[in-house]
């Protein structure tokens, strides 16, 4: 049987794109796998190379298994802005709390084909949860007070020179990604409370609430209230979107 | 020299002069492999139609909300999306009003079905991957795993001749009889590799990752998902499944293990077999169970590249022997056939089973 030739295109292909199909799954390797020595070596080169459409991670469901229930809770003022900043003795209206996370879970028990819909608060707070917990305690508790004013809730634009002067790049880092993580809860939740009362929407509270599954021990005999831990936002002005934005959710 | 004088070659120095060649006979034999043919054909073919009808099923499920999570209703994710990395044309819908995203919707719609019945898949494929890319960004924690995979593997695809079996473009190819290139087989194998390998690194890095954690090690893992209010979606066989330990136990340590070991499971068939087949039976279970039919489909298509042609030839006889030989198929074959008879005479033509009209005397 003679021997298959090959030309010469197909032969500068093979060598070229073999090469850069081999370079690539072994950065994927490197950027999936567990943290190592090698994968930090390689840092930033590698997250700027996985940024966008080739970004993936292959952790499922490890090495924690997914062991909570995860809820996002918000409520709203639905008065004139001034009424709000009073309270309830300045004759301010608020709502009740609204768990979006229960509401949206309806439609997934016994519901193999349920559509994404019934997800979006719980991924808005899969995300959250990681940027909160890496705040410092005062950091926390300042996100968790009231910025009704519209004014930088750290006190200072993360984008400025003088952000950069206060805080080491580590820290900024942190706060940039929790800010923008506040700002989609907060959107979320306006949103939310928006098709229920429409523009009288002005002021927001956001809490992220985390309930433990019980341990495979006490399954049987689970207790009678599980342990829970909060992350919570203050009051925020409601974000503002455009029509376009609206129309959807109305 | 004489008769018993002893012999300057050893063995191990005759067997390295025997392999002196033995780099060329490698290399040969690698190129021969990416020129000869295109490897897989009929597994692409399956992972093309299965991974596009769970796109499609994903596509239309979704419609009725698309314009909430991934229209301009997902407004309010830009303070998080507009630092993902998603640049042009990935973010072309970030400020797309209703009339441009729904036009892109339907668009994405139109191409999955065109991948899916493998018609011009050299160009479909990677404007599908452009399509999908750009509105999987516009909201990327809603997705799932298997819209990740998807998304890299379309990357993979673009390289791939996904459409060489049970495709429109196979039919127009075979009344053609164009002759396909050496180019074309070689990026086609090198996107088998890639494909392969990506399904490697999804299955041993995510074993990986779960053999460090301890509710993993202690083998109830699988326990906590099934008991989530996300996850669980029918608490009832859930509380069942997981009363007792040892079924809890086995699917927790078999998960673990078929994951690390698949890559290497692969070298021999039966093994490969064994892994392929508890792999299906782990993304049936995740589908059912928790509630991820989307995510299982779309993971499980890309396995079929490791199945054999032979395999699935079979596979696809049995089917439509199954489907066309039993008696209701066979009763409307006869049906068929006799109204495309009556309808096929031509005019004028008396039908067998009638009797001739007598022919006028004059």
């Amino acid at each position: 049987m003679t021997k298959p030739r090959i030309r010469r295109l197909p032969a500068v292909v093979l060598a070229a794109v073999g090469l850069l199909a081999t370079g690539h799954i072994g950065a994927t390797l490197a950027y999936t796998g567990p943290d190592t020595p090698l994968k930090a070596s390689l840092q930033p080169a590698l997250n700027r190379y996985f940024l966008g459409p080739l970004d993936q991670g292959w952790n499922l469901f490890a090495p924690g298994p997914y062991s909570q229930d995860e809820y996002m809770m918000v409520r709203a003022c639905v008065s004139e802005l001034d009424a709000c900043a009073g309270g309830a003795e300045a004759g301010a209206e608020f709502t009740d709390w609204h768990n979006v996370t229960a509401e949206e879970m309806e439609s997934v028990k016994y519901n193999v084909f349920a559509n994404r819909e019934n997800r979006q608060s719980k991924v808005v707070h899969g995300r959250f949860w990681p940027a909160a917990s890496r705040l410092t305690d005062e950091q926390r508790s300042t996100v968790e007070g009231n910025h009704i004013d519209g004014d930088p809730v750290f006190g200072v634009d993360l984008y400025s020179s003088e952000a950069e002067e206060t805080y080491n790049p580590s820290q900024l880092s942190n706060l940039r990604t929790y800010q923008r993580l506040e700002d989609t809860a907060v959107g979320l939740g306006t949103l939310y409370m928006q098709q229920e009362y429409g523009d009288a929407v002005t002021l927001v509270e956001v809490r992220m609430l985390r309930e433990a599954v019980p341990s495979f021990a006490q399954r049987d005999d689970p207790p009678e209230e599980r342990s829970q831990s909060w992350m919570n936002i203050g009051w925020r002005p409601a974000m503002e979107f455009d029509d376009d934005v609206k129309a959807a959710w109305a | 020299m004489g008769v018993n004088a002893p012999s300057t070659t050893t063995p191990i120095r005759s067997w390295l002069r025997h392999q002196r060649d033995l780099p060329q006979r490698l290399l040969d034999r690698v190129v021969t492999w990416f020129i000869a043919d295109r490897h897989a054909d009929y597994g692409f073919a399956v992972m093309r139609i299965a991974s596009g009808s769970f796109l499609l099923g994903w596509l239309l499920l979704n419609l009725p909300i698309a314009s909430r999570i991934w229209g301009p209703g997902s407004g309010y994710w830009q303070p998080y999306r507009e630092i993902l990395g998603y640049n042009f044309p990935f973010d072309l819908l970030q400020s797309a009003g209703p009339g441009v995203f729904w036009l892109w919707y339907i668009v994405t719609i139109a191409l999955v079905v065109a991948f899916l019945l493998g018609w011009r898949t050299r160009i479909v494929t990677p404007l599908l991957f452009i399509a999908y890319t750009a509105l999987n960004g516009q909201n990327t924690p809603i997705s799932d795993g298997g819209n990740y995979f998807i998304r890299i593997m379309l990357i993979y695809l673009i390289l791939v001749d996904v459409s060489r079996r049970w495709s429109l473009d196979a039919r127009r190819r075979a009344a053609t009889a164009s002759p396909e290139t050496q180019t074309g087989s070689v990026l086609h194998n090198i996107g088998l590799c890639l494909v392969v390998a990506q399904v490697c690194i999804v299955y041993f890095e995510a074993g990986l990752y779960k053999v460090q954690g301890t509710l993993w090690q202690n083998g109830t893992a699988v326990y906590y998902p099934l008991q989530s209010v996300a996850y669980g979606v029918f608490p009832g066989l859930t509380d069942l499944l997981t009363q007792w330990t040892l079924p809890v136990f086995i699917a927790t340590y078999v998960t673990v293990i078929a994951q690390i070991a698949f890559p290497f499971l692969l070298f021999n068939t039966v093994t490969r077999r064994i892994a392929l087949i508890t792999l299906l039976g782990m993304h049936l279970s995740i589908a059912v169970l928790m509630g991820l039919p989307f995510f299982s489909g779309i993971m499980a298509s890309a396995d079929a590249v490791l199945v054999s042609g032979a395999t699935w030839i079979a596979i696809a006889t049995w089917l439509r022997t199954t489907l066309t030989q039993n008696r209701f198929a066979l009763r409307l074959t006869e049906k068929v056939g006799t109204l495309r008879a009556r309808k096929t005479a031509p005019a004028g033509e008396t039908r067998r089973d009638e009797k001739a009209e007598p022919a006028p005397v004059e």
